[in-house]
């Protein structure tokens, strides 16, 4: 059985052993997902944790830098000695509540304060900051909320506004992708962003990137080598985008006629031959498809001269809709009976001034189908 | 490497991914596919049932500020042999080396340069977004003067095998290329503005080359307007013409008006017989709105008419007419952390010779319990054709997923579920996927803030 399989550029045939292989590659495929659900489960315990702990209270008994010692010198946000507030801190003063009464401090899940997943991609120096006093960016009283500095904190005139008001957000962050943010003005997601984000996206390609990577990007624009629709792989974003919902198969051919250069900016011509060939519904090549029996989706009339079907007046009205499985070459477009002396006439149109052409003629490998070597240019 | 071996070597690639998870500043997930769904086929109807897996990969300050990976790969096999084929396929979406200058430190005075080299996609200036295996330099001043240069092959051949070979799928790499550069101007967030052009070859003969004039302006916040133009030097006329104003005369109220002349060069080689005939142009006025009715509701309208102006060469009486889109938007953010949705949407779209009008109900309703947050997902599209396919108008199919946090942490999530109904290609379309999302993450920097929330007891 003639099989097709590609490399990089090359043809080959399948080895017969091939066939073979698809266990193995099942099995592999079992295995990586093992692997990452054993990972999962014997690895290391969730940090989401949960604990009973009042900084304001704390706050009017004790200094910020007697459980978060060294932080005057730490580079970065939560670096060095900045978390020191082990059990080691605690015993100073809760000896006993430390050996024996757990549950004073450590609660149900649903009950304490959870640490999320600390964000990496901040930029926040202490050493820089250690003129200010603790309470100005970390008031106490307005824990949990309030103790984690936000935008406000940052942003006065006399530090980071003017940073701020310019967008310069790599300042303090490495990346914004764990963000809900909303851009402003020329990159905000307003009504047809998805339709018109590519003039913003082009534009500006570093301002997309503070949120999202490529990655997101092939979600939806790496037709060429994704391995299903978006829609299909992310069900639960109901409220995407994305083009091919649904029934998208029975109405690809009304969207793709009101605006055919849209779908071919992806998958170009290629894709609608490959998946009409598939199904029967054009002519494949042989070593692709062998002893496949096709079935044409030309009308009645559709050799008959004047029929309101005949195949020249529905060229003419949408060439792009023939061209989605007639541009195979010289052998399956309309060369093979449109040229001088056959059955179906010159191909050139009307007011065709083939004498101007002569370097087109030479160089074109259309032209060239009849005019070999340059035959009949001038 | 040998194509053969190529699909195996793609998977170990994957199956490597949890190691590399363990270092330092890497994170992704790595998504298990199980799908079965049904399309027609010259035969009736054709199953199908891949099995894939889906890894994405990221990485940062490898060993160097400013340096990062990012990766996204796949690797399939069909688990029905359907027409007695071999049916394995794999791939790279996504695999890219970007080097940024970070803003401070010894490397400072190169800050705004970004240089990318893999499989990418380049997107500078309205003239392209091309997926390629080449690389990018982009320079941005601190005045706001921009430089970017890009080039390589054009994406087109999976490493491993085909799941749809044709002829066209081959794509030659050695002819086949592409380059281009843009020189702009970007005032964040405010005004942006260039001129960019591309050559491409298709097998060696020239397919594009393209100059791109781009203006984007934001004189008030309420206000921006941008305007684009793509012009064929080769061929000495526009290739596709934009413009639109942005306006939102009130905060929950905000509009879109829309130009837009296009006229493609059929995205086919020009070496084509049918260059010779003809071009698909046509213009477009169209409008937004969105109206934030409150924090959680919010209601879209989109209408656009095309005026098709020529076909063929020659403008026909039922094309030159036009055809419309519409569409008519309500969508609701509910839940915790507003990661509820529901959505309904009715739309038409009309072509020369059919339209359709489609209605879509959909709801994504998370819920809590024991102690882990689960999802129910409704989907219900539905639409009726102006003109029937096999005598049939009518397309209707409902889908219904659960998600399911495996451990509270929500690392590792399974999503199961399926859809079927009606359609004027089968009489009953039905499919199924459970797919198992692990979240990855290297282990905690020690540079990082933590996020807080939930309450004190």
């Amino acid at each position: 059985m003639t099989r097709h399989l590609v490399g990089w550029s090359r043809p080959l045939r399948a080895h017969p052993r091939a066939r073979g292989a698809a266990p193995i590659v099942i099995v592999v495929l079992c295995g990586v997902g093992s692997l990452a659900a054993c990972s999962v489960f014997r690895g290391e315990p969730s940090r989401k944790g949960s604990l009973s702990f009042s900084h304001a209270k704390h706050a009017k008994e004790a200094d910020c830098s007697d459980c978060h010692a060294g932080v005057e010198k730490s580079k970065g946000a939560t670096r060095g000695v900045f978390i020191a507030a082990k059990h080691a801190a605690c015993d100073k003063c809760h000896e006993q509540e430390v050996k024996d009464a757990c549950e004073k401090c450590h609660r149900g899940i649903r009950a304490g304060v959870h640490f999320a997943r600390p964000d990496r991609a901040l930029r926040f120096p202490h050493d820089k900051h250690a003129k200010a006093k603790c309470a100005a960016c970390h008031p106490a009283d307005k824990e949990p909320g309030g103790l984690v500095p936000g935008h406000a904190t940052c942003n006065t005139e006399a530090c980071h506004r003017a940073a701020y008001k310019a967008a310069r957000c790599e300042q303090c962050h490495r990346d914004l992708q764990r963000y809900r943010l909303k851009p402003v003005t020329l990159l905000a997601h307003g009504p047809g962003f998805a339709r018109g984000h590519g003039t913003s996206a082009r534009q500006n390609v570093r301002a997309c990137a503070q949120c999202h990577d490529q990655t997101y990007c092939a979600d939806c624009h790496a037709a060429r080598t994704a391995a299903a629709p978006a829609a299909v792989l992310f069900p639960e974003r109901v409220d995407r985008a994305f083009i091919h919902r649904g029934d998208y198969v029975s109405r690809h051919q009304v969207e793709a006629r009101a605006d055919s250069g849209t779908c071919y900016k992806c998958h170009g011509q290629r894709g609608c031959r490959a998946c009409h060939a598939l199904n029967g519904l054009a002519t494949a090549p042989d070593r692709d498809l062998p002893g496949k029996v096709t079935r044409s989706t030309h009308p009645a009339g559709w050799m008959t001269g004047g029929s309101s079907d005949h195949h020249g007046r529905k060229a003419r009205q949408d060439i792009a809709r023939c061209a989605s499985c007639h541009d195979q070459g010289a052998r399956s477009n309309c060369v093979g009976c449109h040229r001088v002396g056959g059955m179906g006439g010159k191909p050139h149109p009307r007011g065709w001034d083939w004498r101007s052409k002569s370097s087109a003629c030479l160089s074109q490998a259309a032209c060239a189908t009849c005019h070999v070597n340059g035959r009949g240019c001038k | 490497m040998r194509p053969a071996i190529a699909p195996l070597a793609l998977l170990l690639a994957l199956g490597s991914t949890p190691a590399l998870a363990q270092s330092a500043s890497v994170w992704g997930s790595s998504s298990t596919f199980l799908r079965g769904f049904v399309r027609p086929a010259d035969s009736g109807v054709a199953t199908y049932l891949p099995f894939f897996e889906q890894v994405e990969l990221h990485g940062r300050r490898l060993g160097f500020e400013g340096l990062s990976v990012h990766a996204g790969l796949w690797g399939m096999v069909d688990l029905v042999d359907l027409q007695d084929r071999y049916r394995a396929s794999g791939d790279v979406s996504t695999l890219y080396l970007e080097y940024r200058a970070p803003t401070e430190g010894r490397w400072r005075a190169l800050r705004g340069l970004e240089i990318a080299g893999g499989r990418q996609f380049v997107a500078l200036g309205p003239t392209i977004l091309e997926q390629v295996d080449g690389g990018k330099l982009h320079y941005v001043h601190p005045s706001g003067l921009e430089l970017g240069i890009f080039g390589g092959a054009p994406t087109g051949t999976r490493v491993a095998y085909q799941l749809w070979p044709t002829d066209e799928d081959r794509y030659n790499y050695g002819y086949s290329w592409l380059i281009g550069g843009r020189l702009g101007f970007i005032n964040f967030g405010h005004m942006a503005a260039g001129i960019t052009v591309v050559h491409r070859r298709y097998r060696g003969r020239v397919a594009d080359n393209d100059l791109g004039l781009d203006l984007s302006y934001a004189p008030l916040s309420w206000l921006d307007v941008s305007a684009s133009a793509v012009l064929s030097v080769e061929a000495m006329r526009a290739k596709e013409v934009k413009g639109g104003v942005s306006l939102q005369p009130l905060r929950a109220l905000s509009f879109h008006l829309g130009y837009r002349y296009t006229s493609p060069d059929l995205y086919i080689p020009r070496t084509s017989i049918f260059a010779v005939f003809a071009d698909s142009s046509f213009q477009e006025a169209s409008i937004d709105a969105r109206w934030q009715v409150t924090r959680a509701l919010s209601l879209d309208a989109d209408y656009g008419r095309r005026f098709y102006l020529a076909r063929g060469g020659e403008s026909t009486p039922d094309q030159s007419d036009g055809a419309n889109r519409a569409t008519l938007r309500a969508t609701l953010r509910f839940g915790q952390s507003r990661d509820g949705r529901a959505l309904a949407e009715v739309e038409r779209v009309e072509s020369p010779d059919n339209a359709a009008n489609r209605v879509r109900l959909a709801t994504s309703v998370p819920f809590w319990l024991l102690s882990r947050q689960f999802a129910v997902i409704a989907d219900l599209d539905f639409f009726v054709l102006d003109e029937p396919i096999r005598e049939t108008r009518t397309s209707f199919i409902a889908s219904g997923y659960l998600a399911v946090p495996l451990v509270s942490s929500s690392k590792l999530r399974l999503l199961a579920g399926g859809s079927g109904g009606v359609t004027p290609l089968l009489d009953s379309a039905g499919s199924f996927l459970v797919r198992l999302v692990w979240d990855f993450e290297a282990p905690v920097a020690d540079d990082g803030v933590q996020v807080q929330r939930g309450r004190l007891p």
